[in-house]
């Protein structure tokens, strides 16, 4: 009698797991994604990508490279023992380049959380409470857009110093009008829902209702456009190390690299030719799969 | 609108840690030259004094300051450089758009096809790919592999022609100068390359997304009923609806094209107001730097402007609205 009540309740169970929308909304998705070679061949980029960055540095080929020179072997074309041959101050571009994953990465984490972290509370601000806060709002976000945003990240940058550091600030202070002109949109559709009305109904304060209900239906338009955010950072990044206002050599970022590469066109294109080519990689990794997932987010697009 | 740029712009520039006066006198110089010069440019007044000098200065007289590396007012100086990135700029625009449109048309009617998987993959490699890098590539390659196209500059220096319009292909023609006309151009094709191919995505994907949007409407629907050709359907009367929101990223786009040109030109040595910028922040140059972001944001202003007005040519319900 027990046993079979149990098992009524397991079976009850199994079947409301296999009819909880949320769960039949994330296998669809999955389904989706795999279906999509172009989103799985960005997923394994990405993959790929934060593997080699965690690649501790004792395990590069020539780990010394990345703080010292070595003269004797400089301007050397690739070969076997130098990939993607050695610069002008005989350091592995190989080893460097690996290594240059590690800063780009965690630098373009730190763009996106400081734009998401501005971005979205006013953005959620401004579309839940409407009226003047939301006209104040919209307006700073409107002169933000007015200034292209590659100018307003090199201003910044050149006002506070070229560092590495500063370039994350800038590039994370000048991107947050992104985020807050979509959440904005997305709350207020979401504002005019009938489970928001109910929840309002039946009591629920303002912090609640945002919390539980108006965040979480932001979740997935947050997640493709930081998803895209995140592969233009790294570009970003690169861009103001190649201006020579970002990471500054002998840092193995990859902008750097490609700056003091530069020089050697064309005899010796190696040393410029490789650390583009892991910007380019890097981000097209995050484009396809941030491209990919608002196919499948987003069910506008679904038809 | 400009006001809170100009606010926005004179809030970076005085928090500057550095000095660029001291920058500017030298290690050498004593106290009192330093002190001649800030007052020269006005830096010994009070913030809210310089802020209004500042605002009343721009609306009143044009004026966005002097240069500290020209000497010469910023003014004068985006004057001389500006044609040569507006001309770079429109006609990178003209390029991306006549060929963002034909692929975000073909990848929306054959959508999940092979075709589509590819125009994707193009588009967003146009995203992915550093500029500056594409830059240095094309270099490598057109120029000093096949020798098809010149390296860096803008015209060789004995074609240039009497400024008239200050756009070389313009002026050229005007001249009847084809040979400089033709020179101009090839100069102009590689940073052309460059910066259509990353606006160039961004469209193709509006333009694909909106006429997949269109297609599905009751009235392509009618018009196929009608045994109208595809080609009819597509082109006539589904692509008009279709460039309205692709629209808006056009003008978007327009510019952070602007924005780019400070890799672009500064890779192909185009002198343009990019290229000003880049020298600018070289030498900690404030005013140059702040005017040219002022500058390029006034053409934000003006193109979205323009999209709007396009708007109104392309779709009738908002212009009797």
């Amino acid at each position: 009698m027990k046993r079979t009540a149990r098992k009524l309740a397991i079976g009850l169970k199994s079947s409301s797991i296999q009819k909880d929308p949320r769960i039949r909304e994330l296998r669809f998705a999955m389904h989706q994604i795999r279906h999509s070679p172009l989103t799985v061949f960005g997923l394994i980029l990405i993959a790929s990508l934060v593997f080699i960055s965690i690649i501790p540095s004792s395990f590069l080929p020539y780990p010394k490279d990345l703080e010292s020179v070595n003269f004797p072997s400089k301007l050397q074309p690739p070969s076997w023992q130098h990939l993607f041959g050695t610069d002008d101050m005989g350091r592995d571009v190989f080893t460097r380049v690996i290594y240059g994953s590690r800063i780009s990465l965690s630098m373009s984490l730190i763009v996106v959380a400081i734009a998401m972290s501005i971005g979205v509370p006013l953005g959620g601000v401004a579309g839940y409470l409407g009226g003047r806060v939301d006209d104040l709002i919209m307006r700073l976000t409107d002169i933000f857009f007015a200034i292209p945003s590659v100018l307003l990240a090199l201003a910044i940058v050149s006002a506070l110093g070229p560092s590495i550091v500063n370039a994350t600030i800038a590039i994370g202070v000048s991107w947050w009008p992104f985020y807050t002109r979509l959440v904005r949109g997305q709350v207020l559709s979401i504002r005019e829902e009938t489970y928001v009305e109910a929840a309002r109904a039946i009591g629920a304060k303002d912090r609640r209702i945002i919390l539980r209900h108006i965040l979480p239906n932001c979740a997935p338009i947050i997640i493709v456009q930081s998803s895209m955010q995140f592969g233009y950072a790294i570009l970003m990044l690169g861009t103001l190390g190649f201006l020579g206002l970002g990471a500054r050599p002998p840092a193995p970022e990859w902008g750097v690299m490609i700056g003091a590469g530069r020089v050697y066109i064309p005899d010796w294109w190696w040393i410029a030719t490789f650390p583009g080519l892991a910007i380019f990689i890097a981000v097209l990794g995050f484009c396809l799969v941030g491209d990919g997932l608002r196919d499948v987010l987003d069910p506008r697009l679904r038809r | 609108m400009l006001i809170g740029v100009l606010t926005i712009t004179f809030v970076i520039s005085h928090v500057i840690p550095g000095d660029p006066v001291r920058l500017m006198a030298g290690k050498l110089a004593g106290e009192d030259v330093w002190q001649v010069l800030r007052k020269e440019y006005g830096l010994d007044k009070p913030l809210y004094e310089q802020y209004i000098n500042y605002i009343a200065g721009f609306f009143l007289r044009g004026d966005l300051g002097r240069s500290l590396r020209t000497r010469q007012p910023v003014m004068s100086d985006l004057a001389d450089y500006f044609p040569a990135s507006f001309e770079l700029v429109t006609m990178s625009m003209l390029v991306s758009v006549l060929v963002a449109i034909p692929i975000g048309v073909v990848s929306a009617t054959r959508k999940d096809k092979l075709i589509d998987h590819g125009s994707r993959l193009f588009a967003l490699s146009g995203v992915a790919m550093p500029a500056f890098w594409l830059a240095i590539l094309l270099q490598l390659i057109l120029g000093y592999g096949l020798h098809l196209l010149p390296i860096s500059g803008r015209i060789d220096m004995a074609l240039a022609p009497k400024p008239i319009t200050g756009s070389y292909l313009v002026d050229t023609l005007l001249e009847r100068d084809f040979s400089a006309f033709w020179n101009a151009l090839q100069h102009m094709l590689m940073p052309v390359m460059v910066l259509s191919f990353g606006s160039l995505s961004v469209i193709t994907r509006m333009v694909r997304s909106s006429m997949l949007e269109v297609l599905g409407q009751d009235y392509v629907r009618t018009a196929r009923a009608y045994g109208l050709a595809d080609r009819r359907v597509v082109y006539g009367y589904a692509l008009k609806n279709a460039m309205i929101p692709a629209m808006t990223h056009i003008g978007m786009s327009y510019g952070t094209l602007f924005g780019y040109t400070v890799l672009v030109e500064t890779v192909f040595d185009y002198p343009g107001v990019g290229l000003y910028i880049t020298n600018a922040i070289l030498y900690l140059d404030f005013p140059a730097i702040i005017g040219a972001t002022i500058l390029l944001s006034l053409v934000v202003v003006v193109a979205n402007l323009a999209v709007d007005f396009v708007y109104c040519l392309l779709d009738p319900r908002i212009r009797y609205a």
